[in-house]
């Protein structure tokens, strides 16, 4: 089975890279430039095993999308990417929905790194 | 008005009832007696006249005049006969006495008074007054006629029965006084007049008699009458008359008994209903007296019953939850208190409602900014039920303050006099410890100056890195995925190596820079220490065993945990024991060896941990800037290591300082708070 990652960034480039390596370690991938794109994306059919996602971005940020998606109910896993160190004040807001240090990753992404997080959060050995 | 007594009404009545009553008799006694006397006295004159006319009717035909002397002899021998004459049919006079005349100027008042037929003869009476005298007149005729043989007792029968016929032959006249008529009546008149003032006597003295034995119960009665309108209702009249006054006096008493009975119940009463009013003051008195000292304490108090309703609150209470009375007591404490729609966790209205037991916490109330102290003492009805309970809020920031000052004082002391002990132990080492504070001062305030440093160049840095990291994420991934075509050459794939690895040394710089500047806290949590250091040592051990440099550690028993971040504070060990090595002679790496003792200890509510190295030490100079970031002494440093450590230490609300003797070694002391709550 293809397990179904959305990918969220303002950052085009970033999501790419992403997208790439996802599907050369065989994940489908569906790519959300901004929270707006994200939110767009939740709202619709499409069903997501995980969504990596940027926590500082533009007007729609990453907390945004997360209560967004705990709204309309859907329950897959989320990973944090973030450019700041400082996300420890994120996680206290998002700490009620279940997020622990563990699900962050800090940029620059070490892929393989990535990697391994994907596949915990989708427990694939 | 004049009052009078019924003593001298009754005396006065009776008196002129009997005056009334003896006159009425005087006058009909007079009346009755006059008329009897005198008709008596008149029958009698007749009477006498008939008998002398019956016994003259012989003489006056024989004209006999001796003999008719001799029967007027007789008549007149009657006391009251005052004058007797017979006199013939033609009116001469044949025989005449007189005891008194009477005048013819007396004889002109004359009244026939009554005509009295006397046996078909007429009889003429005459009454008239004369000089003061009443006298009466009887005229008779003298009648002759036929009559029985048997009466013939003179004989002269046959002259008589010659007549055929009755007529008159002659008149008898009688002159009588009524004087003695008068002498009896005025005799009877001065009897009734005395038997009247006897009559008055008596009862006179009946009416004192009777009005005495009558007015002195009376008279008690009234009196008895009196004082109870006076209000002595323990009056008793004591009354053994026998009569009706006992029965009124017995019916009085009763009365009396009566009547106090209905007053004594009326002013019970009465008693009763000031008593009752005088409590409902006291009782609206004493709910004044509560509200007011109720309101009057400054702690917030509110009055809640079993279901979280708030049923009472004072002033502080509404001034301090910043809500109007009637929305409190419309709403349950914890919306009132914390604006939630059910008790918050470690209430203690609810500790109290399940256990009926005081509760007491002390928080910070972030809703106030203060501490507070909330008191909950349970509150229960007659029969021990819990009926709710009352819930205290109290201020206790000052307390708080003075405690903090107090414990910083105490400190100060403390060490004081740790000083002076040590100075008077040792005082050769006066100098050495003067220098050795001196230069912990001059530490101090290099970190007071580093902190606002530090807090400018935390913005900055933490703008910058979400801005470079980006960057550096897309180079470094772009390498990375470039990495995983098999087709590049060898060459290009080492430089793309390099591009990675450059990219993570730029993300750590960055990380480092923010972590020292805009330390976070992480995820602290309670930490054994002596655990830690030990992973941390034996990680280590190895890579030092190369260099000859010997790590010994000595640990305290039972050391109570710490809040912190395992990541951090292994961090903060790694740089710190790295430092040591590094300050061996010949840098850790000449493999001139040394020694690192790492110990732990407790220092009061704090945890002590030691890092002491026999490296080459630091001058002061160098001891001045070790915080500064990008200050290094080593070769390939960043010069971030120990300004990261300094950082999350006092992330950690901890201490970090850096002793140092040159050629003699370092020691690094970290002091961090011991956990509250234990693991």
């Amino acid at each position: 089975m293809m397990y179904k990652i959305l990918v969220v960034d303002d950052e085009a480039r970033i999501v790419d890279i992403m997208e790439k390596f996802l599907k050369i370690n065989g994940f489908d991938v569906m790519k959300a430039i901004g929270g707006e794109a994200a939110i767009r994306l939740l709202s619709g059919d499409a069903q997501f095993d995980l969504m990596l996602l940027d926590m500082k971005m533009p007007n729609v940020n990453g907390i945004d999308v997360v209560r967004k998606k705990e709204e309309l109910g859907k329950n897959f896993p989320v990973l944090l990417l973030t450019g700041s160190i400082d996300a420890e004040k994120h996680l206290d807001v998002l700490r009620e929905s279940g997020f622990t240090f563990d699900d962050i990753l800090y940029k620059p992404i070490d892929l393989p790194a990535l990697l391994g997080m994907v596949r915990k959060k989708l427990n694939i050995k | 008005m004049v009052r009078i007594s019924v003593r001298v009404k009754a005396i006065i009545g009776a008196t002129a009832l009997i005056v009334l009553t003896a006159l009425m008799l005087n006058i009909f006694l007079t009346r009755h007696e006059k008329k009897l006397i005198q008709d008596n006295i008149l029958r009698k004159s007749l009477s006498v006249t008939s008998t002398l006319a019956y016994n003259s009717e012989y003489y006056v035909l024989t004209a006999n005049k001796v003999a008719l002397e001799t029967l007027i002899e007789v008549v007149m021998r009657e006391h009251d006969v005052l004058y007797c004459s017979v006199f013939d049919a033609k009116g001469d006079a044949l025989a005449s006495r007189v005891k008194k005349s009477i005048s013819q100027d007396e004889l002109k008042g004359a009244v026939i008074v009554k005509e009295y037929p006397y046996e078909n003869q007429r009889v003429f009476l005459k009454r008239f007054k004369a000089t003061g005298q009443e006298y009466c007149e009887v005229d008779m005729y003298v009648v002759s006629g036929a009559r029985d043989a048997s009466q013939d007792e003179f004989g002269i029968l046959p002259a008589l029965n010659a007549r055929t016929r009755q007529e008159n032959v002659g008149t008898v006249r009688l002159g009588v006084s009524l004087s003695s008529v008068i002498e009896l009546t005025e005799e009877a008149r001065k009897t009734v007049a005395l038997l009247t003032v006897i009559m008055i006597l008596i009862s006179g003295a009946v009416t004192i008699f009777a009005s005495a034995v009558m007015l002195k119960p009376l008279n008690a009665l009234t009196k008895g009458t009196h004082e109870v309108a006076a209000g002595n209702m323990d009056i008793r009249i004591e009354l053994k008359t026998g009569d009706e006054f006992e029965d009124l006096a017995g019916s009085f008493n009763a009365m009396v008994e009566k009547l106090h009975e209905t007053m004594v119940s009326r002013d019970s009463l009465a008693n009763e209903i000031s008593g009752r009013l005088a409590a409902e003051k006291t009782a609206l008195e004493a709910k004044a007296d509560w509200e007011d000292s109720f309101n009057a304490i400054n702690d917030m108090i509110t009055i809640h019953d079993v279901d979280f309703n708030i049923i009472q609150a004072n002033k502080a209470a509404e001034s301090g939850l910043g809500r109007a009375m009637s929305d409190i007591l419309t709403n349950k404490c914890f919306t009132s208190y914390h604006g939630k729609n059910y008790p918050p966790e470690g209430c203690p209205s609810r500790k109290v409602l399940q256990t009926g037991e005081i509760s007491v916490t002390e928080l910070f109330e972030p809703r106030l900014s203060k501490f507070v102290e909330i008191k909950a003492l349970p509150r229960f009805d007659a029969h021990h039920k819990l009926i709710g309970l009352v819930h205290i809020v109290r201020d206790i920031t000052e307390r708080k303050k003075m405690e903090e000052k107090l414990r910083a004082a105490l400190k100060e002391e403390m060490r004081s006099r740790e000083i002076m002990t040590s100075m008077l132990e040792d005082s050769s080492q006066i100098g050495e410890k003067l220098e050795r504070n001196l230069s912990e001062l001059k530490q101090a305030q290099a970190m007071l100056v580093q902190s606002a440093k530090l807090a400018s160049l935390g913005r900055l840095v933490s703008d910058m890195a979400h801005e470079v990291n980006n960057p550096l994420m897309i180079i470094s991934g772009n390498a990375q995925l470039s990495l995983l075509d098999n087709s590049l050459g060898e060459e290009i794939k080492k430089n793309l190596h390099i591009i990675h690895e450059e990219c993570n040394r730029a993300k750590s710089i960055i990380q480092r820079l923010l972590m020292f500047s805009r330390p976070s806290k992480g995820e602290q949590k309670p930490l054994d220490i002596n655990r830690n250091i030990e992973s941390v040592v034996r990680l280590l051990q190895h890579q030092y065993g190369l260099s000859n440099v010997k790590v010994y550690t000595q640990f305290a028993k039972d050391l109570p945990p710490v809040r912190a971040d395992e990541k951090q504070f292994q961090e903060v060990i790694m740089n710190l024991l790295n430092n040591a090595r590094d300050a061996m002679p010949g840098g850790g790496g000449g493999g001139g060896g040394g020694v690192i003792d790492v110990s732990t200890s407790l220092d009061g509510e704090r945890v002590k941990i030691e890092i002491k190295d026999s490296g080459t030490g630091m001058d002061e100079a160098t001891l001045v800037n070790i915080f500064e970031p990008f200050f290094t002494t080593k070769e390939k440093g960043t010069g971030l290591g120990l300004s990261v450590c300094y950082g999350i230490i006092k992330a950690h609300n901890g201490e970090l300082k850096i002793t140092s003797q040159l050629n003699k070694g370092t020691t690094a002391t970290i002091i961090l708070p011991i956990a509250q709550g234990g693991i």
